[in-house]
């Protein structure tokens, strides 16, 4: 508390003695600077709603006047009756009531921790309550809140500009990676943190915002936690910043003791009490239970939808088609109300995800039982999502989990428990609406024991290579004592700077290079902006480019299980035998054909191929296009008929992935990384053909086994003389892989001193 | 593991956990961090932090996982993990007597007891499940105590049906039985088929719905369970061939009075009924009202046991029609004409 106070009383002095600077207390601009003396004269025309408030001292009272009209206290506009009715709905939500514990708090401290659970209405209050009391505008600031999504910036963003009775775009924008809607009047700023974390790196005290809003800063994503690292020491800098976090968990205290004890503001949510129940045994196939227990609410529970967490595409498409199946079988036999079945998972299409807000299924016939809707979600629906009407939760208490392991460098992603934070999430969305249930498929002692307190946060269970290179880029120098709230494993940090160093982004001392500080404009990893980088030097930049685009978005071959075999049949149409890399970058002219733009949506799904995949590789083309013409990097081809085309674009494939290459073990399929000598396997989806030895690949996963996963062939020589660096032989371990490669020089040599002689 | 499941043969790298490359300290990582004041051993982060004690063990090592390659649910053993399985259990106890928790043991064995019990009853007959009726006083049932009409719910004993122990759910008495069915279980999955699965499925549903309605009460009227179980094992047979409602049963009896008269068509009759009384002709709800209470005035039951049934077991798909078959076969040799017809014996009328 004492450091705090301390914040606030320098707060003062410091913007009194330098009143010049511009984003000082505005208390003082506002009415004494004679400069400024004609924003007086705008508001009087204008009659600005907000005319008499002072910033930083005003109340609820003042703020209610405002809101209530007649006039938009932001535009001048005339207020619409629509804005009446949302603002009676907003006056209704639980922050409203907080409002003037809200400023009281805001304005005595810098940084405020805030909690509310979901549906207390803090993603959209909060920021305008900021805005009434903050009144950006008049500095020529603004105010940011960041999401960890970008729908969900997109979202909320276009909600509060309807609260606000203005158009998005103008006072309340958004912004996303490849998305800027904001213009020169916006004074509210919904971005993702990814977004943020970006400014940042060119403006590194971010001095266009004069309140930050961290949102759901519970889910710790790796740029929320960059971002408060980052921002707990900016608000040392510039004591006129003001900083909230807000999170949704009810343990705000490692939140608080993080920010030099800042004071906590909690408000309830809208939540109806949830009933627990475990399973008084242990549950032999968690899969099976979780089926019957859906159906057993279904045929014996009151009215009100089901919630069902599972683990994977796969598994839940399944368990789609069991329920529907034995629903049907319920319903024949008059057992129970229909029952509609949505899967919810984060590779389907929009339009599909949009279906599980339609409402549950209405009887039958007049008066029979009522119909029931049940969505098979993966966790994705514990955070991101909020579906009303949902009553009853059935939680296995499983969830696949990406873990990076810096030795072997896999990510893994593989089914494990949950945490406890995780269960109470889960649990608690079954009281939106009304009173729920929440059915735990283990043991209450389970999950006592076996399950971990919190889920551990993405910088921990990532590789950091890119985050590296941003610190590194944001100014940080001590990587080591860098004050994250949860400092990641010395080895995935280790790992993360032998990379950079690989690949040149860090010297030998730990500096940013040029090509590092050129690496990390790119929103991209860094073996794959070093390649975009360089590509040119290989004659091949478009090629590259496109092959970037198309390795940073989801999946693009659609496999679905019911038709797999013609699914393959139309893979092998684009198949190129040396490998994944080339094949996609073939679909991709595909699809950039005449004949595919005619009607691209119908040729994809012809093809089995993923259209929204595309498009947004498409949209990305474009974007790393525009960086790459601002950086001056030239955009070039092979011409398609010189035999070197798909060499030089294999040989640019090495120059950014040299570190991820394997080579055939002995005569079988299996294969073995280069350095690591982890045994891996092509994964089943290649269309490499067997006679390759030395592959490089893009990522290494370890699902059921160890995999490595699209993949393409290279020549030994290549990476001799591509990356020297990493593959100095006299550094490798005994073994098969140096023998060949010691082999591979020698012949290098012999070449050489053949051409010498002639 | 036992030996008939499925081999998962995967080969281990000579050095799995890569502790080449973690023990070389010549690393340009490891160069680096130490130059920035890191020591081996050390957690990252800032120097006396105040949330350092919020550090989790990921802060000093990557988080180890591992692969989960089958549906076992969350604290669940696999066969051979459970102490019970190769002994153990026995040995536990000698234990506990010997460190003096003789009472505590003891307890314990008579649970185990119990689950044997119930278990072999479970296997022979099934489950009974009910629902409180308030309490029993002087002659007369007291309903002020608890709304709620006594339900008797009849669950047939289903052959596959082997996974029960959701049915066991949230009921703390019958947790207790669910253990040892976890171990049957293991034993007869392989055969299960996914037909009768979801036959089971629907059943198991029901069931555990009763029991959900039972948990509250259930301690309640314990004893009162007893006896009627003991009644209702014994009775169950009766009911075994075929659940009728009462209105099928009705007509059943006409039609059995028809027959004498109109041999002929016995055959094809005795295949219809079996067809309407496949689906439930009443609506559950009115069902459920239990003969202990009042039975219903208009309809008779024909058996010592009404059942009631939005419960009911209703044979479906291969069930029904072998059902069918039987009873086909039973009325065809019980009418002379119809064996004559069968035995092709042509004889005038």
């Amino acid at each position: 508390m004492a450091t705090k106070r301390e914040y606030t009383t320098e707060d003062t002095t410091s913007s009194a003695k330098r009143p010049k600077m511009e984003n000082g207390n505005g208390k003082l601009d506002a009415a004494n600077n004679p400069y400024l003396a004609h924003w007086n004269d705008d508001k009087a025309n204008t009659a600005d709603g907000l005319y008499d408030f002072k910033r930083h001292a005003t109340t609820s009272k003042q703020a209610s006047a405002a809101e209530d009209g007649p006039l938009n206290p932001f535009t001048g506009k005339s207020l619409s009756n629509r804005y009446m009715g949302i603002l009676k709905k907003r006056r209704d939500l639980p922050v409203h009531k907080q409002r003037d514990e809200f400023l009281k708090l805001y304005q005595e401290n810098q940084i405020l921790v805030f909690v509310g659970e979901t549906g207390s209405g803090k993603t959209t209050q909060i920021p305008q309550f900021v805005l009434f009391d903050d009144m950006p505008h008049k500095s020529a600031q603004m105010v940011a809140c960041t999401q960890p999504r970008r729908v969900a910036a997109m979202s909320v963003a276009q909600r509060v500009a309807e609260e606000m009775d203005v158009e998005l775009g103008e006072e309340v924008g958004y912004s996303i990676r490849f998305e800027d809607k904001t213009g020169p009047n916006t004074m509210l700023k919904y971005m993702t943190d990814g977004m943020l974390l970006r400014e940042a790196m060119h403006d590194n005290n971010l001095t266009r915002y004069s309140t930050i809003i961290l949102d759901e800063a519970h889910e710790r994503t790796l740029a929320t936690d960059i971002l408060m690292g980052l921002l707990k020491e900016v608000v040392l800098r510039r004591k006129d910043l003001k900083l909230i976090i807000m999170s949704a968990t009810l343990d705000a205290t490692k939140f608080q003791k993080y920010f030099h004890n800042a004071p906590l503001l909690a408000v309830p949510g809208r939540t109806h009490p949830v009933e627990i129940f475990y399973t008084p045994a242990p549950e032999r196939d968690y899969v099976e239970a979780a089926l019957r227990t859906v159906l057993q609410i279904h045929a014996t529970e009151d009215e009100g939808d089901i919630l069902l967490f599972l683990t994977g595409e796969e598994e839940i498409e399944d368990a789609c088609r069991k329920i529907t199946l034995e629903a049907q079988d319920l319903v024949r036999e008059d057992a129970a109300g229909p029952l509609v079945v949505y899967p919810l998972y984060g590779t389907l299409p929009p339009a599909q995800q949009q279906k599980i807000f339609s409402p549950a299924p209405p009887p039958i016939r007049p008066g029979g039982r009522p119909g029931r809707k049940c969505i098979v979600s993966t966790n994705i629906a514990e955070t991101s999502l909020t579906i009303d009407g949902i009553v009853y939760v059935v939680d296995p208490g499983f969830s696949k989990q990406k873990v990076y392991n810096p030795r072997i460098r896999v990510e893994s992603l593989l089914v494990s428990p949950i945490s406890k934070a995780s269960a109470q999430q889960r649990a608690g969305r079954a009281g939106r609406t009304r009173p729920g249930k929440c059915f735990r498929l283990y043991t209450e002692s389970a999950f006592k024991k076996e399950l971990i307190e919190q889920t551990y946060p993405e910088v921990l269970r990532s590789n950091l290579a890119s985050t590296v290179l941003e610190l590194k880029k944001l100014g940080v120098e001590d990587l080591v004592h860098f004050d994250l709230m949860d400092p990641p494993a010395p080895e995935t940090l280790m790992r993360a700077l032998e990379e950079l160093n690989y690949l040149a982004c860090l010297d030998d001392e730990g500096e940013l290079t040029t090509l590092g500080s050129l690496a990390s404009q790119f929103p991209l990893d860094p073996a794959l902006a070093v390649m975009l980088i360089v590509s040119p030097e290989f004659y091949c930049s478009n090629e590259i480019l496109s092959l970037t685009a198309l390795l940073s978005v989801p999946q693009i071959f659609v496999r679905p299980a019911s038709n797999r075999k013609r699914a393959d049949e139309m893979k092998d149409l684009f198949a190129h035998p040396d490998g994944d890399h080339l094949t996609m970058l073939n679909v991709y002219h595909a699809f950039k054909s005449e004949e595919a733009q005619a009607n691209p949506k119908q040729w994809c799904h012809d093809h089995f191929l993923s259209y929204r995949a595309l498009q947004q590789a498409d949209n990305v083309r474009l974007q790393l296009k525009r960086i790459m013409e601002r950086e001056e990097l030239e955009l070039m081809s092979t011409p398609f008929e010189n035999k070197k085309y798909y060499e030089n674009i294999r040989r640019a494939l090495v120059a950014g992935f040299f570190m991820q290459v394997a080579k055939r073990d002995g005569n079988g399929k299996a294969y073995m990384t280069v350095k690591d000598e982890q045994n891996v396997l092509l994964h089943p989806s290649t269309v490499l053909g067997q006679d390759s030895e030395w592959v490089v690949y893009n990522e290494f996963v370890l699902t059921t086994k160890n995999y490595i996963r699209t993949v393409t062939s290279v020549k030994p020589e290549w990476l001799l003389d591509i990356a020297p660096n990493y593959y100095d032989i006299a550094a490798f371990k005994k073994g098969e892989i140096k023998t060949a490669l010691q082999r591979v020089a020698t012949k290098i040599q012999r070449k050489e001193q053949e051409k010498g002689k002639r | 593991m036992g030996l008939a499941a499925p081999k998962n043969r995967s080969k281990i790298s000579n050095d799995p956990q890569n502790t080449t490359w973690a023990n070389n300290t010549e690393r340009f990582g490891h160069k680096i961090l130490t130059s920035q004041g890191w020591t081996p051993g050390a957690s990252l982060g800032a120097t006396d932090a105040a949330h350092k004690a919020h550090y989790t063990a990921a802060s000093q090592s990557h988080i180890r996982v591992f692969l989960k390659d089958d549906n076992l649910g969350l604290g669940a053993k696999r066969g051979s993990e459970r102490a019970e399985n190769f002994g153990l259990a026995g040995f536990a106890s000698i234990l506990g007597r010997l460190n003096g928790k003789e009472e505590e043991v003891k307890k314990e064995e008579e649970r185990q007891e119990k689950i044997q019990q119930r278990a072999y009853v479970y296997k022979k007959f099934g489950m009974m499940n009910f629902v409180s009726g308030g309490y029993l006083v002087g002659d007369k049932i007291e309903k002020g105590v608890k709304k709620e009409v006594e339900v008797k719910v009849e669950v047939k004993f289903e052959p596959a049906s082997s996974d029960n122990e959701v049915t066991e759910k949230k009921s703390k008495k019958r947790k207790r039985s669910g253990e040892e069915d976890v171990k049957k279980e293991d034993e007869e999955e392989p055969k299960l088929k996914r037909k009768k699965k979801s036959v089971s499925l629907r059943e198991e549903a029901a069931k555990e719905d009763a029991a959900l309605e039972a948990t509250s009460k259930w301690k309640k009227d314990k004893k009162e369970k007893k006896d009627k179980k003991s009644k209702s094992v014994s009775e169950t047979p009766a009911t075994d061939s075929e659940p009728l409602t009462d209105k099928a049963r009705r007509k059943a009896e006409k039609r059995a009075r028809k027959e004498e008269k109109k041999l002929k068509k016995a055959l094809k009759k005795a295949a219809k009924e079996a067809a309407k009384s496949n689906p439930t002709t009443e609506d559950p709800s009115s069902e459920s009202e239990s003969e202990e209470e009042s039975t219903p005035a208009s309809s008779v039951p024909t058996t010592g046991t009404s059942t009631p049934s939005g419960l009911t077991y209703n044979p479906r798909g291969m069930h029904a029609v072998r059902q069918r078959y039987i009873r086909q076969k039973k009325m065809a040799s019980m009418d002379p004409q119809a064996l004559k017809e069968i035995f092709m014996i042509k004889t005038p009328s």
